[in-house]
């Protein structure tokens, strides 16, 4: 199972075009979480939002995630060593309001954890390699405990 | 002499704002009450999202976060944004709430832009990038959370 997701604010009908086009080489199950726009999709349904509990267990199960560079996912992957291509949002295509997904996806693509696709092509090329043969993505540490002692002081406990 | 009992409302859109928020806050959940807050209606205690576009909304948040702050009486207001959050942060200055900001680790060039309003209103404005730090005032650096292990 392949999982696509991509936040539950904006529509992003440039990555389902590309996913629909290559579902039918893919001879895997998709589930596809996306805001509907105004691209309706031959090869599979689009969910619109899936509660929490059912995002994480459909995440765990995919061998493989594909999604925009929104942090909620990204985070998610990270702590369950997924692999995971990110095809960031670009504002001038009015996928999003800033380019700071492109940024994001910039700095993440240097910690070697995610594989980032900046072109059209490049997602295709991207997920049909990935499908092939499954990566296992660099180790990356996720660690907020400086946060939280910071909060610790601030609040004063 | 008794002391009042500390109390974190805890404001994040849901998606990546709330993961991290849960993330910096569920560690302490021991040590402090927290009273998370969302945008999904699902979840124990929501707020109606809104953002530039949706302006509209936020006197239905502000009615719900009143209803909070008037329930619960926290003593501290925490975020990692967005709009929503910035609107958190506004209305616990003007209640006497302490208040911290902390910035989406997803803002990695520049601030967001509530981040960039909330570091003149919150007590405390954290960045958890460095490079975007250095750029602001009244803005700290506290993080580092996505960090690659460096080969040895």
């Amino acid at each position: 199972m392949i999982l696509v997701t991509c936040g539950t604010q904006e529509p992003f009908d440039r990555l389902l075009a590309i996913i629909d086009k290559i579902a039918p080489q893919i001879n895997d199950k998709l589930i596809v979480q996306c805001k509907r726009g105004d691209y309706d999709p031959q090869n599979f349904r689009i969910v619109e939002s899936l509660p929490s509990q059912s995002h994480d267990d459909l995440l765990d199960r995919s061998s493989f995630v594909i999604a925009h560079a929104g942090m909620g996912t990204i985070i998610k992957c990270i702590e369950n060593g997924k692999p995971l291509i990110v095809f960031p949002r670009q504002a001038i295509l009015g996928e999003h309001r800033t380019d700071h997904q492109i940024a994001t996806a910039r700095q993440l693509e240097r910690t070697g954890f995610v594989k980032v696709a900046w072109t059209d092509q490049e997602l295709e090329n991207l997920i049909k390699t990935e499908f092939a043969n499954h990566n296992t993505p660099d180790k990356i540490i996720l660690d907020f405990s400086e946060l939280t002692d910071y909060v610790k002081d601030f609040i004063g406990i | 002499m008794k002391f009042k009992q500390k109390k974190i409302l805890a404001v994040a859109s849901s998606g990546g704002h709330l993961v991290q928020l849960r993330k910096v806050l569920d560690p302490l959940k021991k040590e402090v009450q927290t009273i998370y807050v969302s945008t999904d209606p699902e979840d124990s205690y929501s707020i109606p999202d809104f953002s530039r576009k949706t302006l509209g909304r936020i006197p239905i948040s502000i009615r719900s976060l009143c209803k909070l702050f008037k329930e619960h009486r926290p003593t501290h207001v925490i975020t990692t944004g967005a709009a929503p959050g910035l609107l958190a942060i506004i209305m616990g200055r003007l209640t006497g709430r302490r208040s911290l900001w902390i910035d989406s680790c997803a803002n990695v060039e520049e601030l967001s832009g509530s981040g960039k309003i909330a570091r003149f209103i919150a007590n405390r404005t954290i960045s958890q990038w460095e490079n975007v730090a250095k750029k602001y005032r009244h803005v700290e650096f506290v993080g580092n959370s996505l960090t690659k292990p460096s080969r040895q």
